[in-house]
């Protein structure tokens, strides 16, 4: 599989420091990167050459470690170490930051959109996720502020089609969110890897979920509504997660990120 | 070398990927001698360490302690364990106090002084399934059998701080020309609204604060300055406890600002939370139910009510409402009888209007939680806060809902709330000015409404709390 792969172009895009992500924007048209030199840069094709389009300074005043487009593609969310995370909105080529989002205690680890565009979600070594809500006004409010994991939260990921939100964090557990009234709670912790779980993804389909982990594992984990034909319990109304398959073996350290 | 300290206080890690920035905020007094600076570290065999200076002096070192005193709930403990800090002031030290009492010299025997929260007693009426007159006596017959002298009321030390941010809010409302940071007056009786405040945005949300002390520490002045007096004793010859719905009230009772530094006293000795109080009646033997009632304690002799009186305006004090109706009517002569709430984004974030010919006049919120805190917050930051005046509460659905509250195995947490509020709300109501004893106590113990003891007594101030200024700051 690796000869299929061809390398098109190797780009400097952060001098001197680390490039922490890269998102590509929904019209796969833009790449955004971020990094320690504490910007964003946003790189286009143009003929053959991949350029930077724009650079995002002035937005934070530690290292970007995650960078995330709204659904739209006009809006992107960096999430910093300097305990914020700052909106972009895309005029052309050019960005201005609309908002920072302010609250969490330290690190923000990552962001991410819900699939509606109006939510979005942010989560921090402070062990907490928050939940924002954004009006027409592009007004940000937060709507819930979750303390369920023990450690340090390092992802964030929404599910493709339900309003369902998913943690992973140094704890080894992976938490789901579902909104309860007029606020949002904890229904399910997925337990099995056995040390930080680094990353999460939803399938297309939202089926499944895919986490990867400090234990150098990869586990599937299926959603079973109540009333399933497999037989498996389920508490209530709500969906029951169970892992159904662990790949291990196939790397030697940790497992970093993972995409279906 | 041992060190006394946590990992967490020596966690120098140039990695800005997982920041030094769980700093202690207590700041460390160090004396600078000048002269050589090596010095070897003796530790005896007590634990007790020694400076041992190149001449052969030694020279004890005094250890860092961290106390309640410093705790401000932040998250850079160097004990990391506030909830050993927090279980010193238990029940367990009430206990110590009363045995002490049962072996010292009459001359040398406190005072034991118990004032309960309405929101305790109300949490407590609903675990014994009581109404909350024979809660109170029977908590009063419980608490006087173990050892302590007299039970009061905490509802009767919120008249002041009603009263008081009544009148704190027209004046600043009033004063609005003068100075850009009047309005909003945020309410301040909750002191885990107030550690957060003071912690994280210190210097920004200070001014906004009201300088009216809760209903417990009004108490405080009451029972150790007035009562004191009353009973010919110094303040440090009482023992005052307060019995709270949750555990930050801990924390404002070991506030610097309500330490007698003349009488090296507390205003308010030990807090219990109403589970503390559980725990003592378990501990005892005694169910609340089978006790025979004792009348009820008042600290004005002229007053003699056998029934507990409360205040309208929900479980969380009623701020919102008696500001509200008083600056309704002293500002703009509208007697206002039925407050109207409007539910905004969630349950625990709604608001008042007030309007004359059309236009909003006074427009206050009532926020509780800390989404509602934060969003709060972000909206004063921004300029864009409309209120006037805000009851800022930490606990989701107020302090009926505070953390040392009782819980019921078998009830849900929602139907157990809604148990506690009805039975809090059971009491009857009066406007604070009409409370029995108080105009006399402002007349003979304060001298007048807005004088300089009123000031003292009844008023408070918070002070910022100090951060690093870049979370990238190591301390060598």
């Amino acid at each position: 599989m690796k000869d299929s792969l061809v390398l098109l172009a190797r780009v400097p895009a952060h001098p001197d420091s680390r490039c922490w992500f890269l998102a590509w924007n929904p019209a796969g048209t833009l790449l955004a990167s971020c990094g320690g030199d504490r910007r964003v840069r946003i790189w286009g094709t143009e003929g053959d050459s991949w350029i930077c389009k724009s650079v995002l300074s002035e937005g934070h005043q530690r290292t970007v470690r995650k960078v995330a487009w709204s659904p739209c593609g006009n809006y992107l969310a960096s999430a910093s170490f300097d305990a914020t995370t700052c909106i972009w909105k895309k005029n052309q080529d050019d960005f201005e930051c609309v908002t920072t989002l302010e609250g969490h205690e330290n690190e923000v680890k990552s962001v991410a959109w819900a699939p509606s565009g109006n939510l979005l979600a942010t989560c921090s070594r402070d062990k907490s996720v928050w939940v924002w809500e954004v009006d027409e006004e592009d007004e940000y409010e937060c709507v819930s502020v979750l303390n369920s994991h023990t450690q340090d939260v390092k992802h964030v990921v929404w599910h493709p089609s339900q309003e369902l939100l998913a943690s992973a964090s140094y704890d080894d557990t992976v938490k789901l969110y579902r909104e309860e009234e007029d606020d949002w709670v904890c229904y399910a912790t997925l337990e099995g890897h056995e040390s930080t779980v680094w990353s999460l993804a939803f399938d297309p389909s939202g089926q499944r979920l895919a986490s990867c982990s400090d234990d150098r594992t990869v586990r599937i984990w299926r959603q079973y509504l109540p009333n399933n034909e497999q037989g498996v319990a389920c508490s209530g109304s709500d969906p029951s997660w169970k892992c159904i398959c662990t790949l291990s073996g196939f790397h030697s350290r940790t497992i970093y990120d993972v995409a279906w | 070398m041992a060190s006394p300290f946590s990992g967490v206080l020596q966690l120098t890690d140039l990695d800005d990927f997982i920041g030094p920035s769980q700093d202690c905020i207590k700041p460390m007094k160090v004396d600078k001698r000048s002269g050589s600076g090596v010095a070897k570290i003796h530790i005896e065999d007590d634990g007790s360490y020694f400076q041992v200076t190149q001449d052969g002096g030694t020279r004890k070192l005094e250890k860092a302690k961290i106390s309640l005193d410093d705790c401000l709930a932040c998250s850079g403990c160097v004990t990391s364990a506030e909830t050993v800090l927090i279980t010193q002031q238990s029940h367990e030290e009430l206990r110590k106090v009363i045995d002490a009492n049962k072996t010292a010299a009459p001359g040398q025997q406190r005072l034991v002084v118990v004032s309960v929260s309405p929101q305790s007693r109300a949490s407590l009426a609903a675990q014994f399934g009581l109404n909350p007159t024979d809660t109170a006596r029977k908590l009063t017959a419980f608490f006087k059998k173990i050892g302590v002298h007299y039970v009061f009321d905490t509802s009767f030390s919120r008249n002041f701080s009603l009263l008081e941010s009544q009148r704190e809010f027209v004046q600043r409302f009033r004063g609005q020309a003068d100075s850009q940071q009047a309005l909003p007056v945020l309410a301040s009786a909750c002191p885990g609204w107030i550690c957060y405040a003071e912690k994280t945005h210190g210097s920004f949300l200070i001014p906004y604060l009201s300088t009216v002390r809760s209903p417990q520490q009004v108490m405080g002045s009451l029972v150790k300055d007035f009562f004191a007096q009353q009973q010919h004793l110094t303040p440090d010859r009482i023992y005052h406890v307060t019995v709270m719905p949750c555990y930050d009230k801990k924390l404002e009772a070991s506030r610097p600002d309500f330490f007698s530094q003349d009488y090296q006293t507390r205003d308010v000795d030990c807090v219990v939370t109403t589970g503390e109080v559980f725990k003592l009646l378990e501990e005892e033997g005694v169910s609340l139910s089978e006790l025979e009632p004792a009348p009820l304690d008042s600290l004005c002799s002229s007053v003699s009510a056998q029934e507990p009186s409360s205040h309208r305006g929900g479980g969380s004090g009623g701020y919102l409402e008696h500001v509200f109706q008083h600056a309704a009517r002293e500002l703009f002569g509208i007697h206002v009888d039925e407050i109207t709430y409007r539910p905004l984004r969630n349950k625990d974030f709604q608001e008042v209007t007030l309007e004359k010919e059309g236009q909003i006049v006074l427009h206050f919120a009532a926020a509780y939680g800390f989404r509602n805190i934060q969003n709060l917050v972000q909206k004063l930051k921004r300029g864009r806060c409309p209120y006037h005046y805000v009851e800022v509460m930490a606990c989701p659905a107020g302090c009926l809902n505070g953390g040392g509250q009782l819980k019921a195995p078998n009830t849900p947490g929602k139907e157990l709330l809604q148990r506690v509020e009805t039975l809090y709300s059971m009491v009857r109501t009066e406007a604070p000015e009409d409370a029995p004893g108080i105009q006399e106590l402002y007349r003979c113990w304060l001298q007048g409404e807005g004088s300089e003891r009123a000031g003292r007594l009844l008023h408070t101030s918070y002070h910022a709390v100090e951060k690093a200024s870049s979370s990238l700051g190591i301390r060598w």
